[in-house]
């Protein structure tokens, strides 16, 4: 057994292990860990045995294929070649995509294989993964508890298997929260920095794909592959990815790191706060200087992104009406009454709260005070981050307010599930990258997440900075008590 | 902007939505609209006069490329995932004859 993803990915290529072997471990993990927290909708059995067989073949003819034999996992929401593609919905319970995504293609060009794709919230509408059709996904730190969300299922899995790459998506924290709440490193990219086509569309000015790894090190490896131009997503952008990703440079000796006191509410767990400063402690001895900066408008970020999220999504779903694709109510009569009824069965209830009130805020009438005033707000959030990154290389804060909470806790207060999302949402709406590790544990063993966030397209300062911190520290490396098949 | 939600202001939303909601669905609704209001309401009064929309992160507008033909879906898979199909084409409900809504969403 490998323990990441590089381990695994040079244990192929020197002929320790076959690509079967490799697949056949990965398959072992994920049948074991799924059945205690149900981190997963499908597992390729068949499919993956069969790739691994013609990976095998090719390298044996002499082919160079850099991440040869490495598992990947995919969230549902991101299309694939084969199995479903759901986005957690029962809208899309039948959905087969008939062109793949373009970082699920470039992971199968470089060699990797596709095992199964993970749970998560309907369309990525969720901070909990409780609001996926297929059933909640638990933390497998204690499963009792949420795993965070939207990417639930790619952060459990992640926490309860080793050496595979997972894709996650990050529409408001996404990523990097249930990274938090599971204790895995969650990468959100610079907006633009990774092709969203096959990406199932919630908010496109918000959504990023990036991945939920073991270290920042891992991240970095599968930015180095997923990342880059593409010209099927017009929002990814033309410009060389940053050198230094594989393998990853530490960073942390002469950066100026700032804290932004913004992002330590009123309210937000003291254990928290303490394990971030003792990082800001660990941060000095490595190099880098802190200093305290403010983003004065982060306060209105939250409920700017709940409704600017919202006004894309109601757009985005407008799609879903029972005729190209998907479930389709029987017996209407009519169009319109085949487009709600459709819509009304088969999206979940989150959902229809969401399109309810991004077509409220589009409306007629409303459009001017509710939508385009967040967006001008949104511009004063960018221009913070703007004016703070003219004096720091990086910002260090919490990744949430609080740790994993116990499923049904939050799922009957829409507001109150929103609240945890208040110290993620603003990369999204600025656009920069942000990434998620582990920081400590709570009293009950529950994993702390600490969030780095940097400038566009400096994705590769961020990464090192995260990689120096886990070299100077052991968080990372802690299991949940979940992963049987290590015995 | 003080909105009042009505009954008559859920029941246009969903049909502009094209949802088909539940007596207890619009009930839960109106109470969800009423406290997304007031938590969004903090942001109401912020000067902004001078301050442009931001609609995308990277400010970008519109992005060109060569106008070339390239390969699209073929028919037979575009129509894979279609509940109804006749004649290699999507089968919709009638929509002339339909009232008020005819054209659809």
């Amino acid at each position: 057994m490998y323990q990441t993803v590089g381990d695994t990915r040079d244990a192929v290529r020197n002929g320790e292990i076959t690509a079967v072997e490799s697949i056949d471990e990965a398959l072992r993990q994920l049948t074991s860990a799924n059945s205690e927290i149900h981190s997963l909708t499908e597992i390729f059995e068949e499919d993956a045995r069969r790739v691994a067989q013609n990976i095998d073949g090719r390298l044996h003819a002499g082919e160079n294929l850099p991440l040869a034999g490495v598992p990947f996992t995919v969230k549902d929401n991101i299309c694939t070649p084969i199995g479903k593609s759901t986005a957690g919905s029962r809208i899309l319970a039948d959905f087969h995509a008939p062109y793949s995504a373009t970082v699920v293609d470039r992971l199968l060009s470089a060699g990797a294989v596709c095992v199964g794709k993970t749970n998560l919230d309907e369309f990525g509408m969720g901070s909990s993964t409780e609001n996926s059709a297929w059933g909640p996904t638990k933390n497998p730190w204690k499963t009792t508890h949420v795993p965070g969300g939207s990417s639930g299922g790619a952060a459990a899995t992640a926490a309860a298997t080793r050496g595979m790459i997972h894709l996650g998506s990050d529409t408001g924290g996404s990523i990097r929260q249930p990274a938090a709440y599971c204790g895995v490193t969650g990468f959100k990219p610079t907006y633009g920095c990774v092709s969203r086509y096959g990406l199932i569309a919630f908010a496109s000015s918000l959504d990023q794909i990036g991945c939920l790894q073991a270290s920042a090190e891992e991240c970095a490896l599968t930015l180095q592959t997923i990342g880059g131009h593409d010209i099927a997503d017009s929002t990814s952008v033309d410009r060389p990815l940053p050198p230094g990703l594989d393998p990853l440079q530490p960073r942390a000796e002469g950066l100026r790191i700032g804290v932004p006191e913004e992002y330590f509410p009123e309210g937000i767990d003291t254990e928290i706060s303490a394990s971030i400063d003792a990082a800001l402690e660990r941060f000095k001895e490595i190099g880098a200087t802190v200093e305290r900066v403010s983003l004065p408008h982060t306060v209105y970020a939250n409920p700017v992104y709940v409704l600017i999220s919202a006004a894309e999504a109601s757009s985005n779903l407008a799609r879903y009406d029972g005729v190209h694709y998907g479930h389709r109510a029987a017996d209407a009569e009519g169009v319109v009454d085949l487009y709600s009824r459709t819509r009304s069965e088969a999206f979940g209830a989150e959902v229809q709260r969401r399109v309810m009130v991004g077509t409220f805020v589009l409306s007629s009438g409303y459009y001017d005070a509710f939508y385009n005033k967040a967006c001008k707000v949104r511009n004063l959030i960018r221009r913070d981050f703007d004016t703070v990154f003219q004096n720091v290389d990086a910002l260090v804060c919490p990744t949430s307010p609080v740790t994993a909470f116990p499923i049904g806790d939050r799922i009957d207060d829409p507001l109150k599930l929103y609240a945890v999302d208040v110290l993620t949402v603003p990369a999204n709406l600025a656009g920069i990258p942000g990434v998620s590790l582990p920081a400590g544990f709570s009293s009950d063993s529950l994993p702390i997440g600490m969030q780095i966030y940097g400038r566009p397209f400096e994705d590769d300062l961020v990464l090192g900075l995260a990689h120096a911190f886990q070299q100077a520290t052991d968080f990372h490396v802690q299991r949940p008590s979940v992963c049987h098949w290590e015995k | 902007m003080r909105i009042e939600v009505t009954d008559d202001l859920v029941a246009h939303i969903a049909h502009l939505s094209r949802l088909a909601l539940s007596a207890e669905q619009s009930v839960e609704l109106k109470t969800h609209f009423e406290k997304v209001l007031a938590y969004v309401e903090s942001f109401q009064n912020l000067e902004t006069a001078e301050v442009d929309p931001s609609h995308s992160p990277d400010g970008s507008v519109n992005v060109f490329r060569a106008d070339e033909q390239r390969p699209s879906l073929p028919v037979e898979q575009g129509l894979a995932n279609a509940p109804r199909v006749r004649e290699s084409k999507f089968v919709v409900p009638r929509i002339i004859d339909d009232g008020d809504d005819q054209g659809g969403a």
